[in-house]
């Protein structure tokens, strides 16, 4: 197999069948010359695309793409009694699912593996991240869900759907999940005479005056430090940022480092995998995800003006 | 140095450990960790032939069954199970025993903080008792940050809950090689200090987790020593 | 209710013989064998088809062809209110064998003997009609994957408010409780393979609707034709034919 980037159709019957047959000898040809099957270099991230508002259904929603992967988070808030401990908090669920239209591998019936393991990170990042955010620097964040203290306070259900697994499935879902809650629209409501939470339609707001809006000004949530993660396959000593599924399932070793906005580590996260990780490789790793992070970060940027130009 | 633990520990110094191995006499090998109030069962069956769907068939391939001290299993022990599982696939010879699977069941018997290291310590454990090939073992520890920047080793649940943020690291042991000393080094480090696995909860900074690797590193070496006395 | 108002428009603005607006696109998931967002209106679904593949229970095999299975499921989201439905409740079940049963008929199983075909369709956003949505999202898979069928599988619903027969009921009009006829029809053979309706309706005025049903129908034919001729057209670009 000498020809492995060859351009007629006879030898590229040949690459596809090299491809599957040692798909690690594949990968580590196209790794010694510094490049990868599908183009990239070792270091590069595949094309990432948010768009915002794409369930119509939901109070925020956004749909990500990073290459083929493809994640769909949607928003939708309830009116819920806060818990006695934290009257003036709303509170946050999140969920992630692997439908199986997704993967080849998942199959009906029974839920994917990753899907509750990927729905836990996620929880522990982005709640512990707001946790702590309200700890520390006395930004209100689940206070900024609350209505009317220990009466009322909003329920954000955050669902993930993965429409296409195409590895990197952490990354995409915390993008997405990032951009959805950008994009929430907290609508307007009113206490009525029984004192339960009503919502204000948009076109009478003005006609009665008893029915004063709870939440006027309070529309948008406010997220000062936003997480971004980056994932990187580790073999030999080459370093793979955002693999593909395939390049996930030839080289098993998987980091996925979590930088938020103000370069504060949120979370490393190695589980096992047949290469050790040495400090060098973690700087590495570490460097890749804060370039990543100035990229997400203007393609959100974007898309966030893009939507309020519309 | 001051003590600022609840328990009176000093930072560096890790809760009692004890490791007992053979424990159970059907399975193929037991063995149970503690380290102060937490405390871990685990039981190995197999290797059984043939292996699950989606494995492959080429290699041995583990199952870790994660029982929880009460309750259902929820997403955080799938969690535990998953991390679990590679942790352990990465330091099997897997070419051993090809197409065959291995049970691991882990038993928790009380949660006191440090869950994932202590179980990962004692599948370790179990799995040597059980023979199966292994190319060195894992010793796990947690790091914790508290709000004043500290490192503290091995934190229990209510020292884990009030910390700024806290690191479960998992590293090979040091390997008695008759090799020359220095060849077995990547990079200008020695093999044991490569992370097999990592995770953490809560931020931090960059610099504060290189501090916590450092500090696991050190007391991952003591603690491979008392796993290499106690497994003889 | 008035759900026709005295000018002739329904609640949405539409006329009572109108579709919403059809909107379709081929190739939609990368790693499946074939797949297809389907819209009508807010109503939006993706199928995705895995297969022929290995038939996975192997009890289920049969010797002389291919298992079809399908697969319905609902996003948390879709609806209005959130769904806190478990996920193989009732309703998703029956509208899985309607879908199974409906596209079986028209798949040429006895050309793919010991094998199996996955049917899975996913609905992002409710808005009425998703078992026709979701019908026609699996055709357009189906043909994406380029599995033998006798002919395109297409389906519309209609409904009879107000006395007057209305085109593919949105929502509102769907649960307002009066009938809502579903057909699925094989256009070129000209033949049902689906008809759906749980309602009370004179036999005559059930006509009427089922005839506009089906004239939605070939309506939809004709969409999904042009969907699948221009994804060809691009298909052979793409290889420079």
């Amino acid at each position: 197999m000498a020809a492995a980037s060859g351009s007629d159709l006879s030898s590229e019957m040949e690459v596809d069948a090299f491809r599957r047959l040692f798909p690690l000898h594949f990968h580590e040809r196209h790794l010694l010359k510094s490049i990868r099957p599908d183009g990239r270099t070792l270091g590069k991230a595949r094309d990432t695309i948010i768009s915002l508002g794409a369930v119509t259904s939901a109070n925020g929603s956004a749909l990500t793409k990073i290459g083929c992967t493809t994640m769909l988070a949607a928003i939708k808030l309830e009116v819920m009694t806060p818990t006695v401990e934290s009257p003036d908090e709303g509170c946050i669920a999140i969920d992630f699912h692997m439908p199986p239209i997704c993967s080849p591998i998942v199959r009906p019936g029974r839920p994917a593996d990753a899907a509750p393991v990927v729905a836990k990170q996620l929880s522990d990042t982005i709640l512990r991240q707001l946790r702590y955010l309200w700890k520390n620097s006395g930004m209100i964040d689940l206070k900024e869900l609350s209505l009317v203290s220990g009466k009322a306070a909003w329920m954000a259900y955050l669902d993930i759907y993965c429409l296409d697994a195409d590895g990197s499935l952490f990354d995409a879902a915390l993008l997405s999940a990032v951009a959805a809650f950008s994009h929430l629209q907290i609508p307007v409501v009113s206490l009525n005479d029984e004192g339960r939470i009503v919502l204000v339609s948009e076109d009478n707001g003005g006609g009665k005056l008893e029915k004063e809006p709870v939440n006027k000004e309070k529309r948008k949530l406010n997220l000062a430090t936003i997480p971004f993660s980056l994932t990187c396959v580790l073999h030999k000593n080459y370093i793979l940022a955002d693999p593909t599924a395939e390049e996930e399932s030839i080289m098993e070793t998987l980091v996925t480092v979590v930088l938020d906005s103000s370069s504060q580590l949120v979370s490393l996260y190695k589980p096992g995998g047949p290469v050790l990780a040495h400090t060098s490789a973690i700087q590495d790793c570490v460097a890749l995800t804060r370039q990543r992070l100035k990229e997400l970060q203007k393609i959100l940027n974007e898309a966030i003006s893009d939507m309020e130009v519309d | 140095m001051e003590i600022d633990r609840g328990d009176g520990r000093k930072p560096n110094q890790l809760r009692p450990v004890a490791c007992s191995r053979g424990i159970l006499n059907r399975a193929h090998g037991s063995a149970s960790w503690s380290q102060g109030e937490t405390k871990v069962l685990a039981a190995v069956y197999g290797p059984k032939a043939g292996t699950k769907k989606n494995e492959n068939p080429e290699k041995a391939c583990f199952e870790v069954i994660w029982k929880p001290k009460t309750g259902q299993i929820g997403k955080p022990e799938k969690e535990c199970e998953m991390i679990l599982k590679r942790t352990l696939q990465s330091i099997c010879l897997l070419n051993v025993h090809p197409n065959t699977t291995t049970s691991i069941i882990i038993q928790v018997v009380n949660d006191d903080g440090g869950l994932l290291p202590c179980a990962i310590n004692v599948a370790c454990a179990a799995l040597v008792d059980a023979g199966i090939p292994l190319k060195h073992l894992a010793v796990a520890i947690c790091c914790s940050l508290a709000k004043n920047g500290r490192v503290l080793l091995d934190p229990n649940k209510s020292e884990e809950q009030n910390m700024k943020g806290f690191v479960y690291l998992a590293f090979p042991n040091s390997i008695q090689s008759v090799l020359p000393e220095g060849s077995l080094q990547v990079g200008g480090e020695p093999v044991e200090h490569g992370i097999i696995t990592s995770v953490t909860h809560g931020a931090m900074s960059v610099d504060d987790y290189l501090l916590c690797l450092q500090r696991g590193r050190a007391a991952c070496e003591k603690l491979s020593v008392f796993i290499r006395s106690s497994l003889k | 209710m008035e759900y026709v108002n005295p000018e002739g428009l329904r609640l949405d603005g539409r006329r009572p013989l109108e579709m919403r607006q059809l909107r379709a696109e081929i190739g939609v998931v990368a790693r499946a064998d074939g797949s297809a967002v389907f819209e009508m209106g807010n109503t939006k679904v993706i199928a995705a088809i895995y297969g022929p593949r290995e038939v996975q229970n192997k009890s289920q095999q049969i010797n002389d062809q291919a298992v079809v299975r399908c697969e319905y499921s609902m996003a948390n989201f879709s609806t209005g209110d959130r769904m806190r439905k478990p996920k193989h409740d009732r309703r998703s079940t029956e509208i899985s064998l309607v879908i199974r049963q409906t596209m079986e008929a028209c798949i040429l199983t006895h050309l793919m003997p010991r094998s199996q075909i996955d049917i899975f369709v996913q609905v992002l956003q409710a808005d009425g009609g998703t078992r026709s949505a979701c019908i026609n999202a699996a055709t357009l898979a189906l043909a994406d994957a380029g599995i033998p069928m006798r002919d395109l599988v297409t389906s519309c619903a209609a409904g009879y408010l107000n006395t007057t027969p209305l085109l593919d009921l949105n929502y509102v009009e769907d649960s307002a409780g009066g009938p809502d006829v579903t057909v699925g029809i094989l256009p070129k053979l000209d033949k049902v393979t689906l008809l759906q309706m749980d309602a009370k309706l004179p036999l005559d005025t059930f006509e009427t609707v089922m005839q506009l049903a089906i004239e939605g129908c070939k309506a939809v034919a004709n969409y999904i034709r042009e969907i699948l001729l221009e994804n060809t057209k691009q298909l052979e670009f793409r290889r420079g034919v």
